[in-house]
């Protein structure tokens, strides 16, 4: 009978990895571990290492540098050229803009819808009344009754101003809140029998000039009245720090996009909470933790506040912009750096491009890391 | 059409090498490459140590196959062949080189290789694998590297069995030892 001292079993133990052992010896070193835990510690560690091994062989290859190097050392045509690689990340690019752009489009679908449904559903009270009412609408030509207007919500201080070109704008003290209805409204074409309008025709501007009850018949709703924005941004990783060549992202629902809501202090300065979801590249314990990976981490999920700081116009609805975000993940920190370009052509939807910078600071076996990674964002948004 | 050269076996590849025009030629060579640049660059990584060194030494091994097949030869085993040329290179290399002693002390945790991504394990073990004598690595990364079973080992290597079993455990044994603090203060467990 074979006895077996300590070398004897780990011998087996590495033996046994590499399938060049018996059915007895296989009996003999289990019998062992279930016994000793040394052995048992020995045998996870050196599992530990087979599989560190495995792991760096899966990743070990030429680069395709050398590999094109040594095809045309040898007169052949490199497999890999230059401008065939290119369009290649340049397809893997735009695949991954594929999901934040259909994000980015569908929030911006619904928001046209949002605003295209609040006109249409002013047009359609005016266009679907009968001659009941006491405002003669100048471009359809029917009347509304009182109650089929929308009404705004105002106070006594709210005023009407009738202006030269025979429009009337709502006026709230001396800040004008309201729309020119000149487009709707002419004095000419106002009912007569609406008196409240002649009495507005003939008195001074600004001055106040219904009632609650009044102002409820011709009222309409006032978009800007809340300085409040929400936007739904899409982030597309250009660079990641450090640089590795990993496993590619991996696909993950509802990633690499934000929402936000900001408060507009004036034409140039916003704050706000925003809320994101994105890949960075991380390390990581697997799920039996003996390994570590850097690899993707696709679930991401940051909250936190911006400040976004809009230039002047300079060229057409076209405003340069600055945003900085500190956010907080259940890895650690966020930080957010962006400069780019915003369209805003109505004042209602504002749309803008640029080039942001995040860094995450994370905690990951005693020590502190980063991730940095630089993406193209672009944003849609609607004010309020 | 071109031809799915993927089904075709290593000698035949080689035949088309030494024998075929420029096209079949580039492609056969190409299909080799495919099948065996990986493994031969596993070799030479981690025979070497140096990234740069193993680099020129993968070229030359395949430069140098394909000069081979300007020769008459009777081709058998072209992997071995290539691992062959791969670790005669690699060999003349160490011999070149100066002797470096290893102590624990040059045992850097924090070797950096940006360009290959692996875990921080593996960085650290294989650091563990430069810290072994040559014939230990060579036995260690034949066998994890290039796949090659005990008896493939002892055929190639012209050994005993025994001997290359005995290389191969004492190599990982001693990994795991140079490891064991590390496993011990991360208490990295499966």
């Amino acid at each position: 009978m074979n006895t077996y001292n300590e070398n004897s079993y780990t011998d087996l133990i590495y033996r046994f990895m590499d399938g060049d052992i018996s059915s007895v010896e296989q009996n003999v070193l289990f019998g062992a571990l279930a016994k000793d835990s040394d052995l048992q510690m020995e045998f996870q560690q050196a599992v530990t290492i087979i599989k560190g091994f495995n792991a760096d062989k899966v990743v070990l290859a030429p680069p395709p540098s050398l590999t094109n190097n040594l095809f045309v050392s040898a007169g052949f045509n490199p497999p890999m050229p230059l401008n065939t690689v290119a369009p290649v990340g340049v397809i893997s690019r735009l695949k991954k803009l594929t999901t934040p752009v259909i994000s980015a489009a569908t929030g911006a679908l619904v928001t046209i819808a949002i605003f295209l449904g609040i006109n249409s559903n002013n047009n359609g009270i005016i266009q679907n009344v009968s001659n009941q009412g006491n405002i003669t609408m100048a471009d359809s030509k029917v009347s509304v009754p009182a109650s089929a207007i929308p009404v705004v919500r105002t106070s006594e201080s709210k005023k009407i101003r009738h202006s030269s070109n025979n429009s009337l704008t709502l006026v709230n003290e001396n800040q004008e809140v309201g729309f020119n209805y000149s487009r709707v409204f002419s004095t000419g074409e106002i009912s007569s029998n609406f008196s409240t309008l002649n009495y507005c025709k003939n008195n001074s501007q600004n001055s106040t000039l219904f009632n609650n009850e009044e102002l409820s018949s011709f009222s309409m709703p006032d978009f800007n009245y809340m300085n409040l924005e929400v936007e739904i941004k899409g982030m597309t990783g250009l660079a990641f720090l450090p640089s590795r060549t990993i496993q590619p992202e991996p696909w993950a629902i509802m990633n690499n996009i934000g929402v936000g809501i900001k408060y507009k202090f004036n034409e140039n300065n916003r704050v706000g909470i925003v809320v994101g979801k994105e890949s960075l590249q991380m390390y990581s314990l697997n799920k039996s933790g003996e390994s570590l990976n850097y690899q993707y981490e696709p679930n991401l999920v940051w909250a936190g506040a911006c400040y976004r700081y809009t230039g002047n116009e300079i060229y057409g609805a076209v405003s340069p912009y600055c945003e900085l975000t500190g956010a907080y993940s259940k890895f650690g920190p966020v930080g957010k750096t962006a400069i780019g370009l915003e369209y805003n052509p109505e004042n209602i939807i504002s749309m803008s491009l640029g080039v942001e910078g995040t860094a995450l600071a994370y905690k990951f076996l005693g020590d502190i890391k980063t991730t940095e990674k630089i993406s193209l964002v672009y944003n849609i948004g609607i004010h309020f | 059409m071109k031809k799915d050269l993927s089904k075709y076996s290593d000698k035949q590849l080689y035949l088309l090498v030494k024998n075929g025009d420029t096209k079949q030629k580039e492609d056969a060579f190409a299909e080799l490459y495919t099948r065996y640049s990986r493994g031969i660059y596993a070799y030479c990584r981690r025979i070497l140590g140096s990234e740069d060194l193993a680099e020129d030494i993968f070229q030359e091994t395949f430069l140098s196959f394909l000069k081979s097949t300007e020769q008459e030869r009777d081709m058998t085993n072209v992997q071995a062949f290539l691992l062959r040329i791969a670790r005669n290179l690699c060999l003349n290399m160490n011999r070149q080189r100066k002797t470096k002693i290893f102590s624990l002390e040059d045992f850097d945790f924090g070797i950096e290789d940006n360009r290959l991504e692996r875990t921080e394990i593996s960085k650290i073990i294989i650091s563990a694998l430069d810290l072994l004598p040559d014939e230990q690595r060579e036995a260690v990364v034949l066998q994890i590297y290039y796949d090659m079973s005990y008896q493939d080992m002892a055929d190639f290597l012209g050994l005993p069995l025994s001997t290359v079993r005995n290389r191969v455990t004492r190599g990982k044994q001693f990994i795991r030892q140079v490891l064991a603090p590390y496993f011990e203060k991360n208490e990295i467990k499966i």
